[in-house]
């Protein structure tokens, strides 16, 4: 709910028409409306729709030529929009289960219950910790990447960092991982 | 493996370099860094290398009359080092099976070396064959960017049908088995019933000297008694039928029951049983003895379903029959008997010198019509069914019994064919 002022209040009106208050309205509201009726697609929607407009925003930035965000900020917002929205999926998957046992106050049920508060407590101080991390790693990680430039005049230096970052995130994907024995 | 969403998330970091590259941005290409920061924390952190699951699933029983409860319990066993932070277990079940107690689907953490049971209970199953499973457990980082699916196949839960104490079962079929029985053979032998007379031959025993005829006739007399034996009996279930309603659900399952109690009763008389289902859901049981006969066909009528075939009754019947049966043994056949064409299966199977019983639940007429039309259509179809059941009483015992009269009283009842079935 924060989010979506922030981000749309910095991105510029004439990307989005001059429509920035009624975006954020229309967002804000199918945001609530996604997470107070459970509605995990609606929810998602709205995630989708903001980092959309985070990046659409920039774009728009070096096609008009207005002044760059500060980069950190830039950086967190990012970060901040999908880690918050791993965590809303957490607590929607959490309501929706609960749902069904909510009704039932058996021994059985109760059981299930624990162990479910036990998973989105555990999920979310994960998914908390992941996230603090990787947006501390990534801040550190900005001035080497400040030092580096991208240019289309120089394209063999562009297109090997190009290769270089995808080799580096397709290794940090795969790392540890081998394909699935079944 | 990956999940659907690292896909994505990939995919957006591609896209993110390209506008990098096209809009010469580096601020853009900056954004990866969250993401590559987040798919190596998880992965060093999330999710552990090697995920080693053991899966149970114990259904406690397996096999109920469903007077009793039945519970599902699935047991998931973490026999890695790491703890599993997010592990999903889902239970797929049929849409008419809810648990009373429990759920069947869950998120749960599992600590290192650690197990969980989740446990569902059912009570009062309807009648039914209810396929369990299979278990899925999903092991997946908290991100959800890797996942682990391990496997159960599925295992089945019979309700079977509860067979009533029933008796009046008075079989005189033209062919017995060697095995003794209840049956009476018309031949001496073993038995508790008096046969004939005959005269003493050494070797006899003095208890069976009839004294009054030795009296009469100057010389030893000896009673002779008769025999009992068992015979074949094949029941066959017709479950041919489209048109039940699920008011006339009722009368389904008291065919069913009938098929269950009648199985019962001829099991624990000693003889050898069989069981045909012909409908939607086709089975055959070869016949034979004992308990656990009587269980694999309590199993089988589990899975009974009312529903259309493709082949008449009446000529499946009289196939299996004949590849089935020895020659002379009994078929009972449960039938609403609203299809026409089984008189002719019947007669034929009576032709070939087998004693037919014929069960017919009947269903009540309905007291009120919603038109005249209505009214007339069931008058027609009333008769014609009459008609079906003049036709095969006057070859085979035909007993009608509708809902609420004890299936026991019927059997009593019964009239015998006109033409007498002699060994």
């Amino acid at each position: 709910m924060f989010l979506v002022p922030l981000i749309l209040l910095i991105t510029p009106s004439r990307a989005i028409l001059g429509m920035n208050l009624p975006v954020i309205g229309v967002l804000t509201i199918s945001g609530l409306a996604g997470n107070f009726a459970g509605k995990r697609p609606i929810s998602l929607l709205t995630s989708i729709s903001l980092l959309f407009i985070l990046v659409w925003g920039k774009v728009a930035q070096d096609l008009l030529r207005t002044g760059p965000p500060d980069t950190a900020a830039f950086l967190i917002e990012f970060g901040m929009t999908i880690f918050l929205m791993e965590a809303n999926l957490v607590v929607l998957t959490f309501y929706k289960t609960n749902d069904d046992l909510k009704r039932k106050d058996d021994e059985l049920s109760m059981i299930l219950h624990q162990g479910l508060i036990n998973w989105v407590r555990n999920q979310l101080s994960l998914q908390g910790m992941i996230a603090i991390g990787s947006l501390g790693l990534s801040l550190v990680l900005l001035p080497i990447a400040g030092l580096t430039s991208i240019s289309t005049t120089e394209l063999p230096l562009t297109g090997g960092l190009l290769l270089v970052a995808i080799i580096a995130l397709l290794f940090l994907v795969t790392y540890r991982r081998e394909p699935e024995r079944r | 493996m990956f999940t659907r969403k690292a896909v994505g998330y990939f995919f957006l970091a591609s896209i993110l370099l390209l506008l990098a590259v096209v809009l010469e941005d580096w601020q853009i290409a900056i954004l990866v860094l969250p993401l590559a920061s987040l798919f190596f924390l998880t992965n060093v952190f999330g999710f552990p290398e090697n995920v080693s699951l053991r899966l149970d699933q114990r259904i406690i029983p397996a096999e109920t009359f469903g007077d009793e409860e039945v519970r599902v319990v699935a047991e998931v066993q973490n026999r890695g080092e790491a703890i599993l932070g997010s592990v999903e277990i889902e239970e797929n079940l049929p849409t008419e099976l809810v648990p009373d107690k429990g759920a069947s689907h869950t998120f749960i953490s599992i600590p290192a070396e650690k197990s969980v049971d989740i446990t569902m209970q059912f009570k009062g199953l309807p009648r039914g064959r209810y396929p369990i499973g299979p278990l899925r457990v999903i092991v997946r980082d908290s991100f959800s960017l890797y996942l682990s699916e391990h496997r159960l196949e599925r295992e089945i839960l019979a309700v079977m049908p509860m067979p009533d104490k029933i008796r009046g079962t008075d079989l005189r079929p033209r062919h017995v088995g060697p095995w003794a029985g209840i049956i009476p053979s018309r031949v001496s032998g073993v038995g508790t019933e008096f046969f004939s007379l005959r005269q003493y031959v050494p070797g006899d025993d003095l208890k069976r000297v009839n004294w009054k005829a030795t009296a009469h006739n100057n010389h030893l007399i000896v009673n002779e008694m008769e025999s009992e034996r068992v015979t074949d009996v094949l029941i066959v279930l017709d479950t041919d039928v489209t048109f039940y309603e699920p008011s006339e659900r009722e009368l389904f399952e008291e065919g069913v029951r009938a098929a269950a109690s009648m199985t019962s009763l001829l099991l624990h008389q000693g003889n050898r049983v069989g069981l045909f289902l012909q409908g939607e859901e086709r089975g055959i049981v070869s016949p034979g003895f004992g308990k656990r006969q009587e269980k694999r066909i309590l199993y089988k009528l589990a899975a009974a379903k009312p529903g259309g075939s493709i082949i008449p009754t009446g000529y499946v019947m009289n196939l299996l029959a004949r590849s089935l049966l020895p020659a002379r043994a009994v078929i009972v056949i449960i039938s609403p008997l609203l299809d026409s064409s089984i008189t002719g299966g019947i007669r034929h199977l009576v032709a070939a010198g087998y004693s037919v019983i014929a069960l017919a639940p009947t269903a009540v007429s309905p007291e009120t019509y919603s038109s005249e039309a209505e009214r007339v259509a069931f008058g027609i179809s009333s008769l014609e069914h009459q008609n079906v059941l003049l036709a095969v009483e006057k070859v085979c015992t035909l007993i009608q019994w509708s809902a609420g009269v004890q299936l026991s009283k019927r059997l009593k009842e019964a009239r015998r064919t006109r033409r007498p079935i002699r060994a």
